[in-house]
């Protein structure tokens, strides 16, 4: 049965919210299982389609945040200060942690969202100081930009890996649905 | 593979002896001595860690005569459908279209099945999984124990599961078992997830997709959700 008939039968009865609530909580609690028809069969397209791909971008985009907030409160505009210390507190404590975490965990069921947390900030407790510890042995030193720059560029390269191996698992996912349409 | 990792050992080993001499007696710098060392360390890791586990190749022996005997007794039978894995190391080839019924198959002869429906009895390798999951029940029997791929990928969806064989390394090719059986590894994984799904597993289609085999299996009864 196709999600949205199933949402639309019992918001006949409990309504949409109602209903949208309880088919989660039923999901979440593992009663009824949802599977996509389609899952996309090529890298472009897991990229191109965000119930897969959602968090790739949420992580480029904080990234791409924490750059801009860096660079506009450096050129002097103060107002976003307090932006920037939010965002480099989770450009530099949970996002570096959280690349490596999805590469070395790319199944979903693998690790629980909390347990996938505590990871993603012990790692990248782990990690920073490595950069630091290259960066200080490079012309660059243990800079702003170098730092900025270092980290931005490891947590996507590691987010981008960990994004390929999810893509084997769904890509295997769309063999068996094309299969399955046989 | 083997020699890959042997090649990362050697590179790391000659590195890190060479930064940390330099380290200490050039530059004077202690945290570069430590990464020369560490370097060190991990490169005499690497040396030591085996590659397989031990009697491997032993157990590739087995297997390979196993699929070559199991071959020639599908091709003295006839048999050229694909086969139903069963719960218990059991392996039912068909060797009548419709196929016979595995509810009421008769596990314990040869032959199994009754008004025109048969079906040749065969036992796959008994291997060691606990239920439970099934990539971790795979990984250890082909890859941590037989040495027989690199990686493997396993995804339920719906009545099926989906199995990715990355690099598998086949001992001999014995068409007509990988015909019915699927090939070596492919055949030992099918028997692994029906034991550790504890259900019956139709092998459905192979595929090979560049240096990965794409194994699809129907679930045919009581497989749990591992």
């Amino acid at each position: 049965m196709r999600l949205w008939e199933l949402v639309a039968r019992r918001a006949e009865r409990k309504g949409l919210l109602g209903a949208c609530l309880e088919l989660y909580r039923q999901w979440v609690e593992d009663e009824i299982k949802v599977e996509d028809p389609s899952p996309p069969s090529s890298l472009f397209s897991y990229f191109l389609r965000l119930d897969y791909s959602l968090w790739l971008w949420l992580l480029l985009t904080l990234s791409a945040l924490t750059i801009t907030a860096v660079t506009v409160t450096e050129a002097g505009l103060a107002v976003l200060l307090p932006a920037r210390y939010v965002l480099g507190t989770i450009a530099v404590l949970f996002l570096p942690g959280y690349a490596l975490v999805e590469a070395l965990y790319p199944r979903g069921d693998e690790l629980s969202p909390l347990e996938r947390l505590a990871l993603s900030i012990g790692l990248s407790l782990a990690v920073v100081p490595l950069v630091g510890l290259v960066l200080n042995y490079t012309p660059f030193g243990i800079r702003l930009y170098p730092v900025l720059a270092s980290l931005t560029l490891l947590t996507d390269a590691i987010a981008f890996i960990g994004a390929y191996r999810k893509y084997r698992y769904v890509s295997l996912l769309a063999r068996g649905a094309k299969v399955g349409a046989r | 593979m083997e020699r890959a990792s042997e090649i990362i050992a050697a590179t790391l080993a000659t590195c890190g002896a060479a930064l940390a001499a330099y380290s200490y007696w050039v530059l004077g710098s202690v945290p570069l001595v430590a990464l020369g060392i560490g370097a060190l360390i991990v490169a005499a890791s690497i040396a030591a860690t085996y590659r397989e586990a031990p009697y491997s190749e032993a157990a590739r022996a087995l297997l390979e005569a196993y699929a070559v005997n199991v071959a020639r007794v599908l091709e003295e039978f006839g048999a050229s459908l694909k086969a139903t894995y069963i719960k218990g190391g059991f392996v039912l080839a068909p060797l009548t279209n419709p196929s016979p019924d595995i509810n009421g198959a008769r596990l314990e002869h040869l032959i199994s099945g009754s008004r025109g429906r048969y079906g040749l009895v065969l036992k796959a390798p008994r291997l060691e999984v606990e239920p439970g999951d099934p990539e971790a029940a795979l990984t250890r029997v082909l890859v941590d124990t037989l040495g027989l791929c690199d990686n493997v990928r396993v995804v339920r969806t719906g009545d099926r599961v989906l199995v990715e064989i990355v690099k598998p390394r086949e001992p001999v090719e014995a068409r007509r078992f990988s015909e019915v059986l699927g090939p070596l590894s492919a055949h030992l994984a099918a028997a692994a997830l029906a034991e550790a799904l504890g259900g019956a597993l139709q092998l459905e289609e192979i595929e090979r997709e560049g240096k990965s085999i794409r194994v699809s299996l129907r679930v045919v009864e009581g497989v749990g959700e591992g």
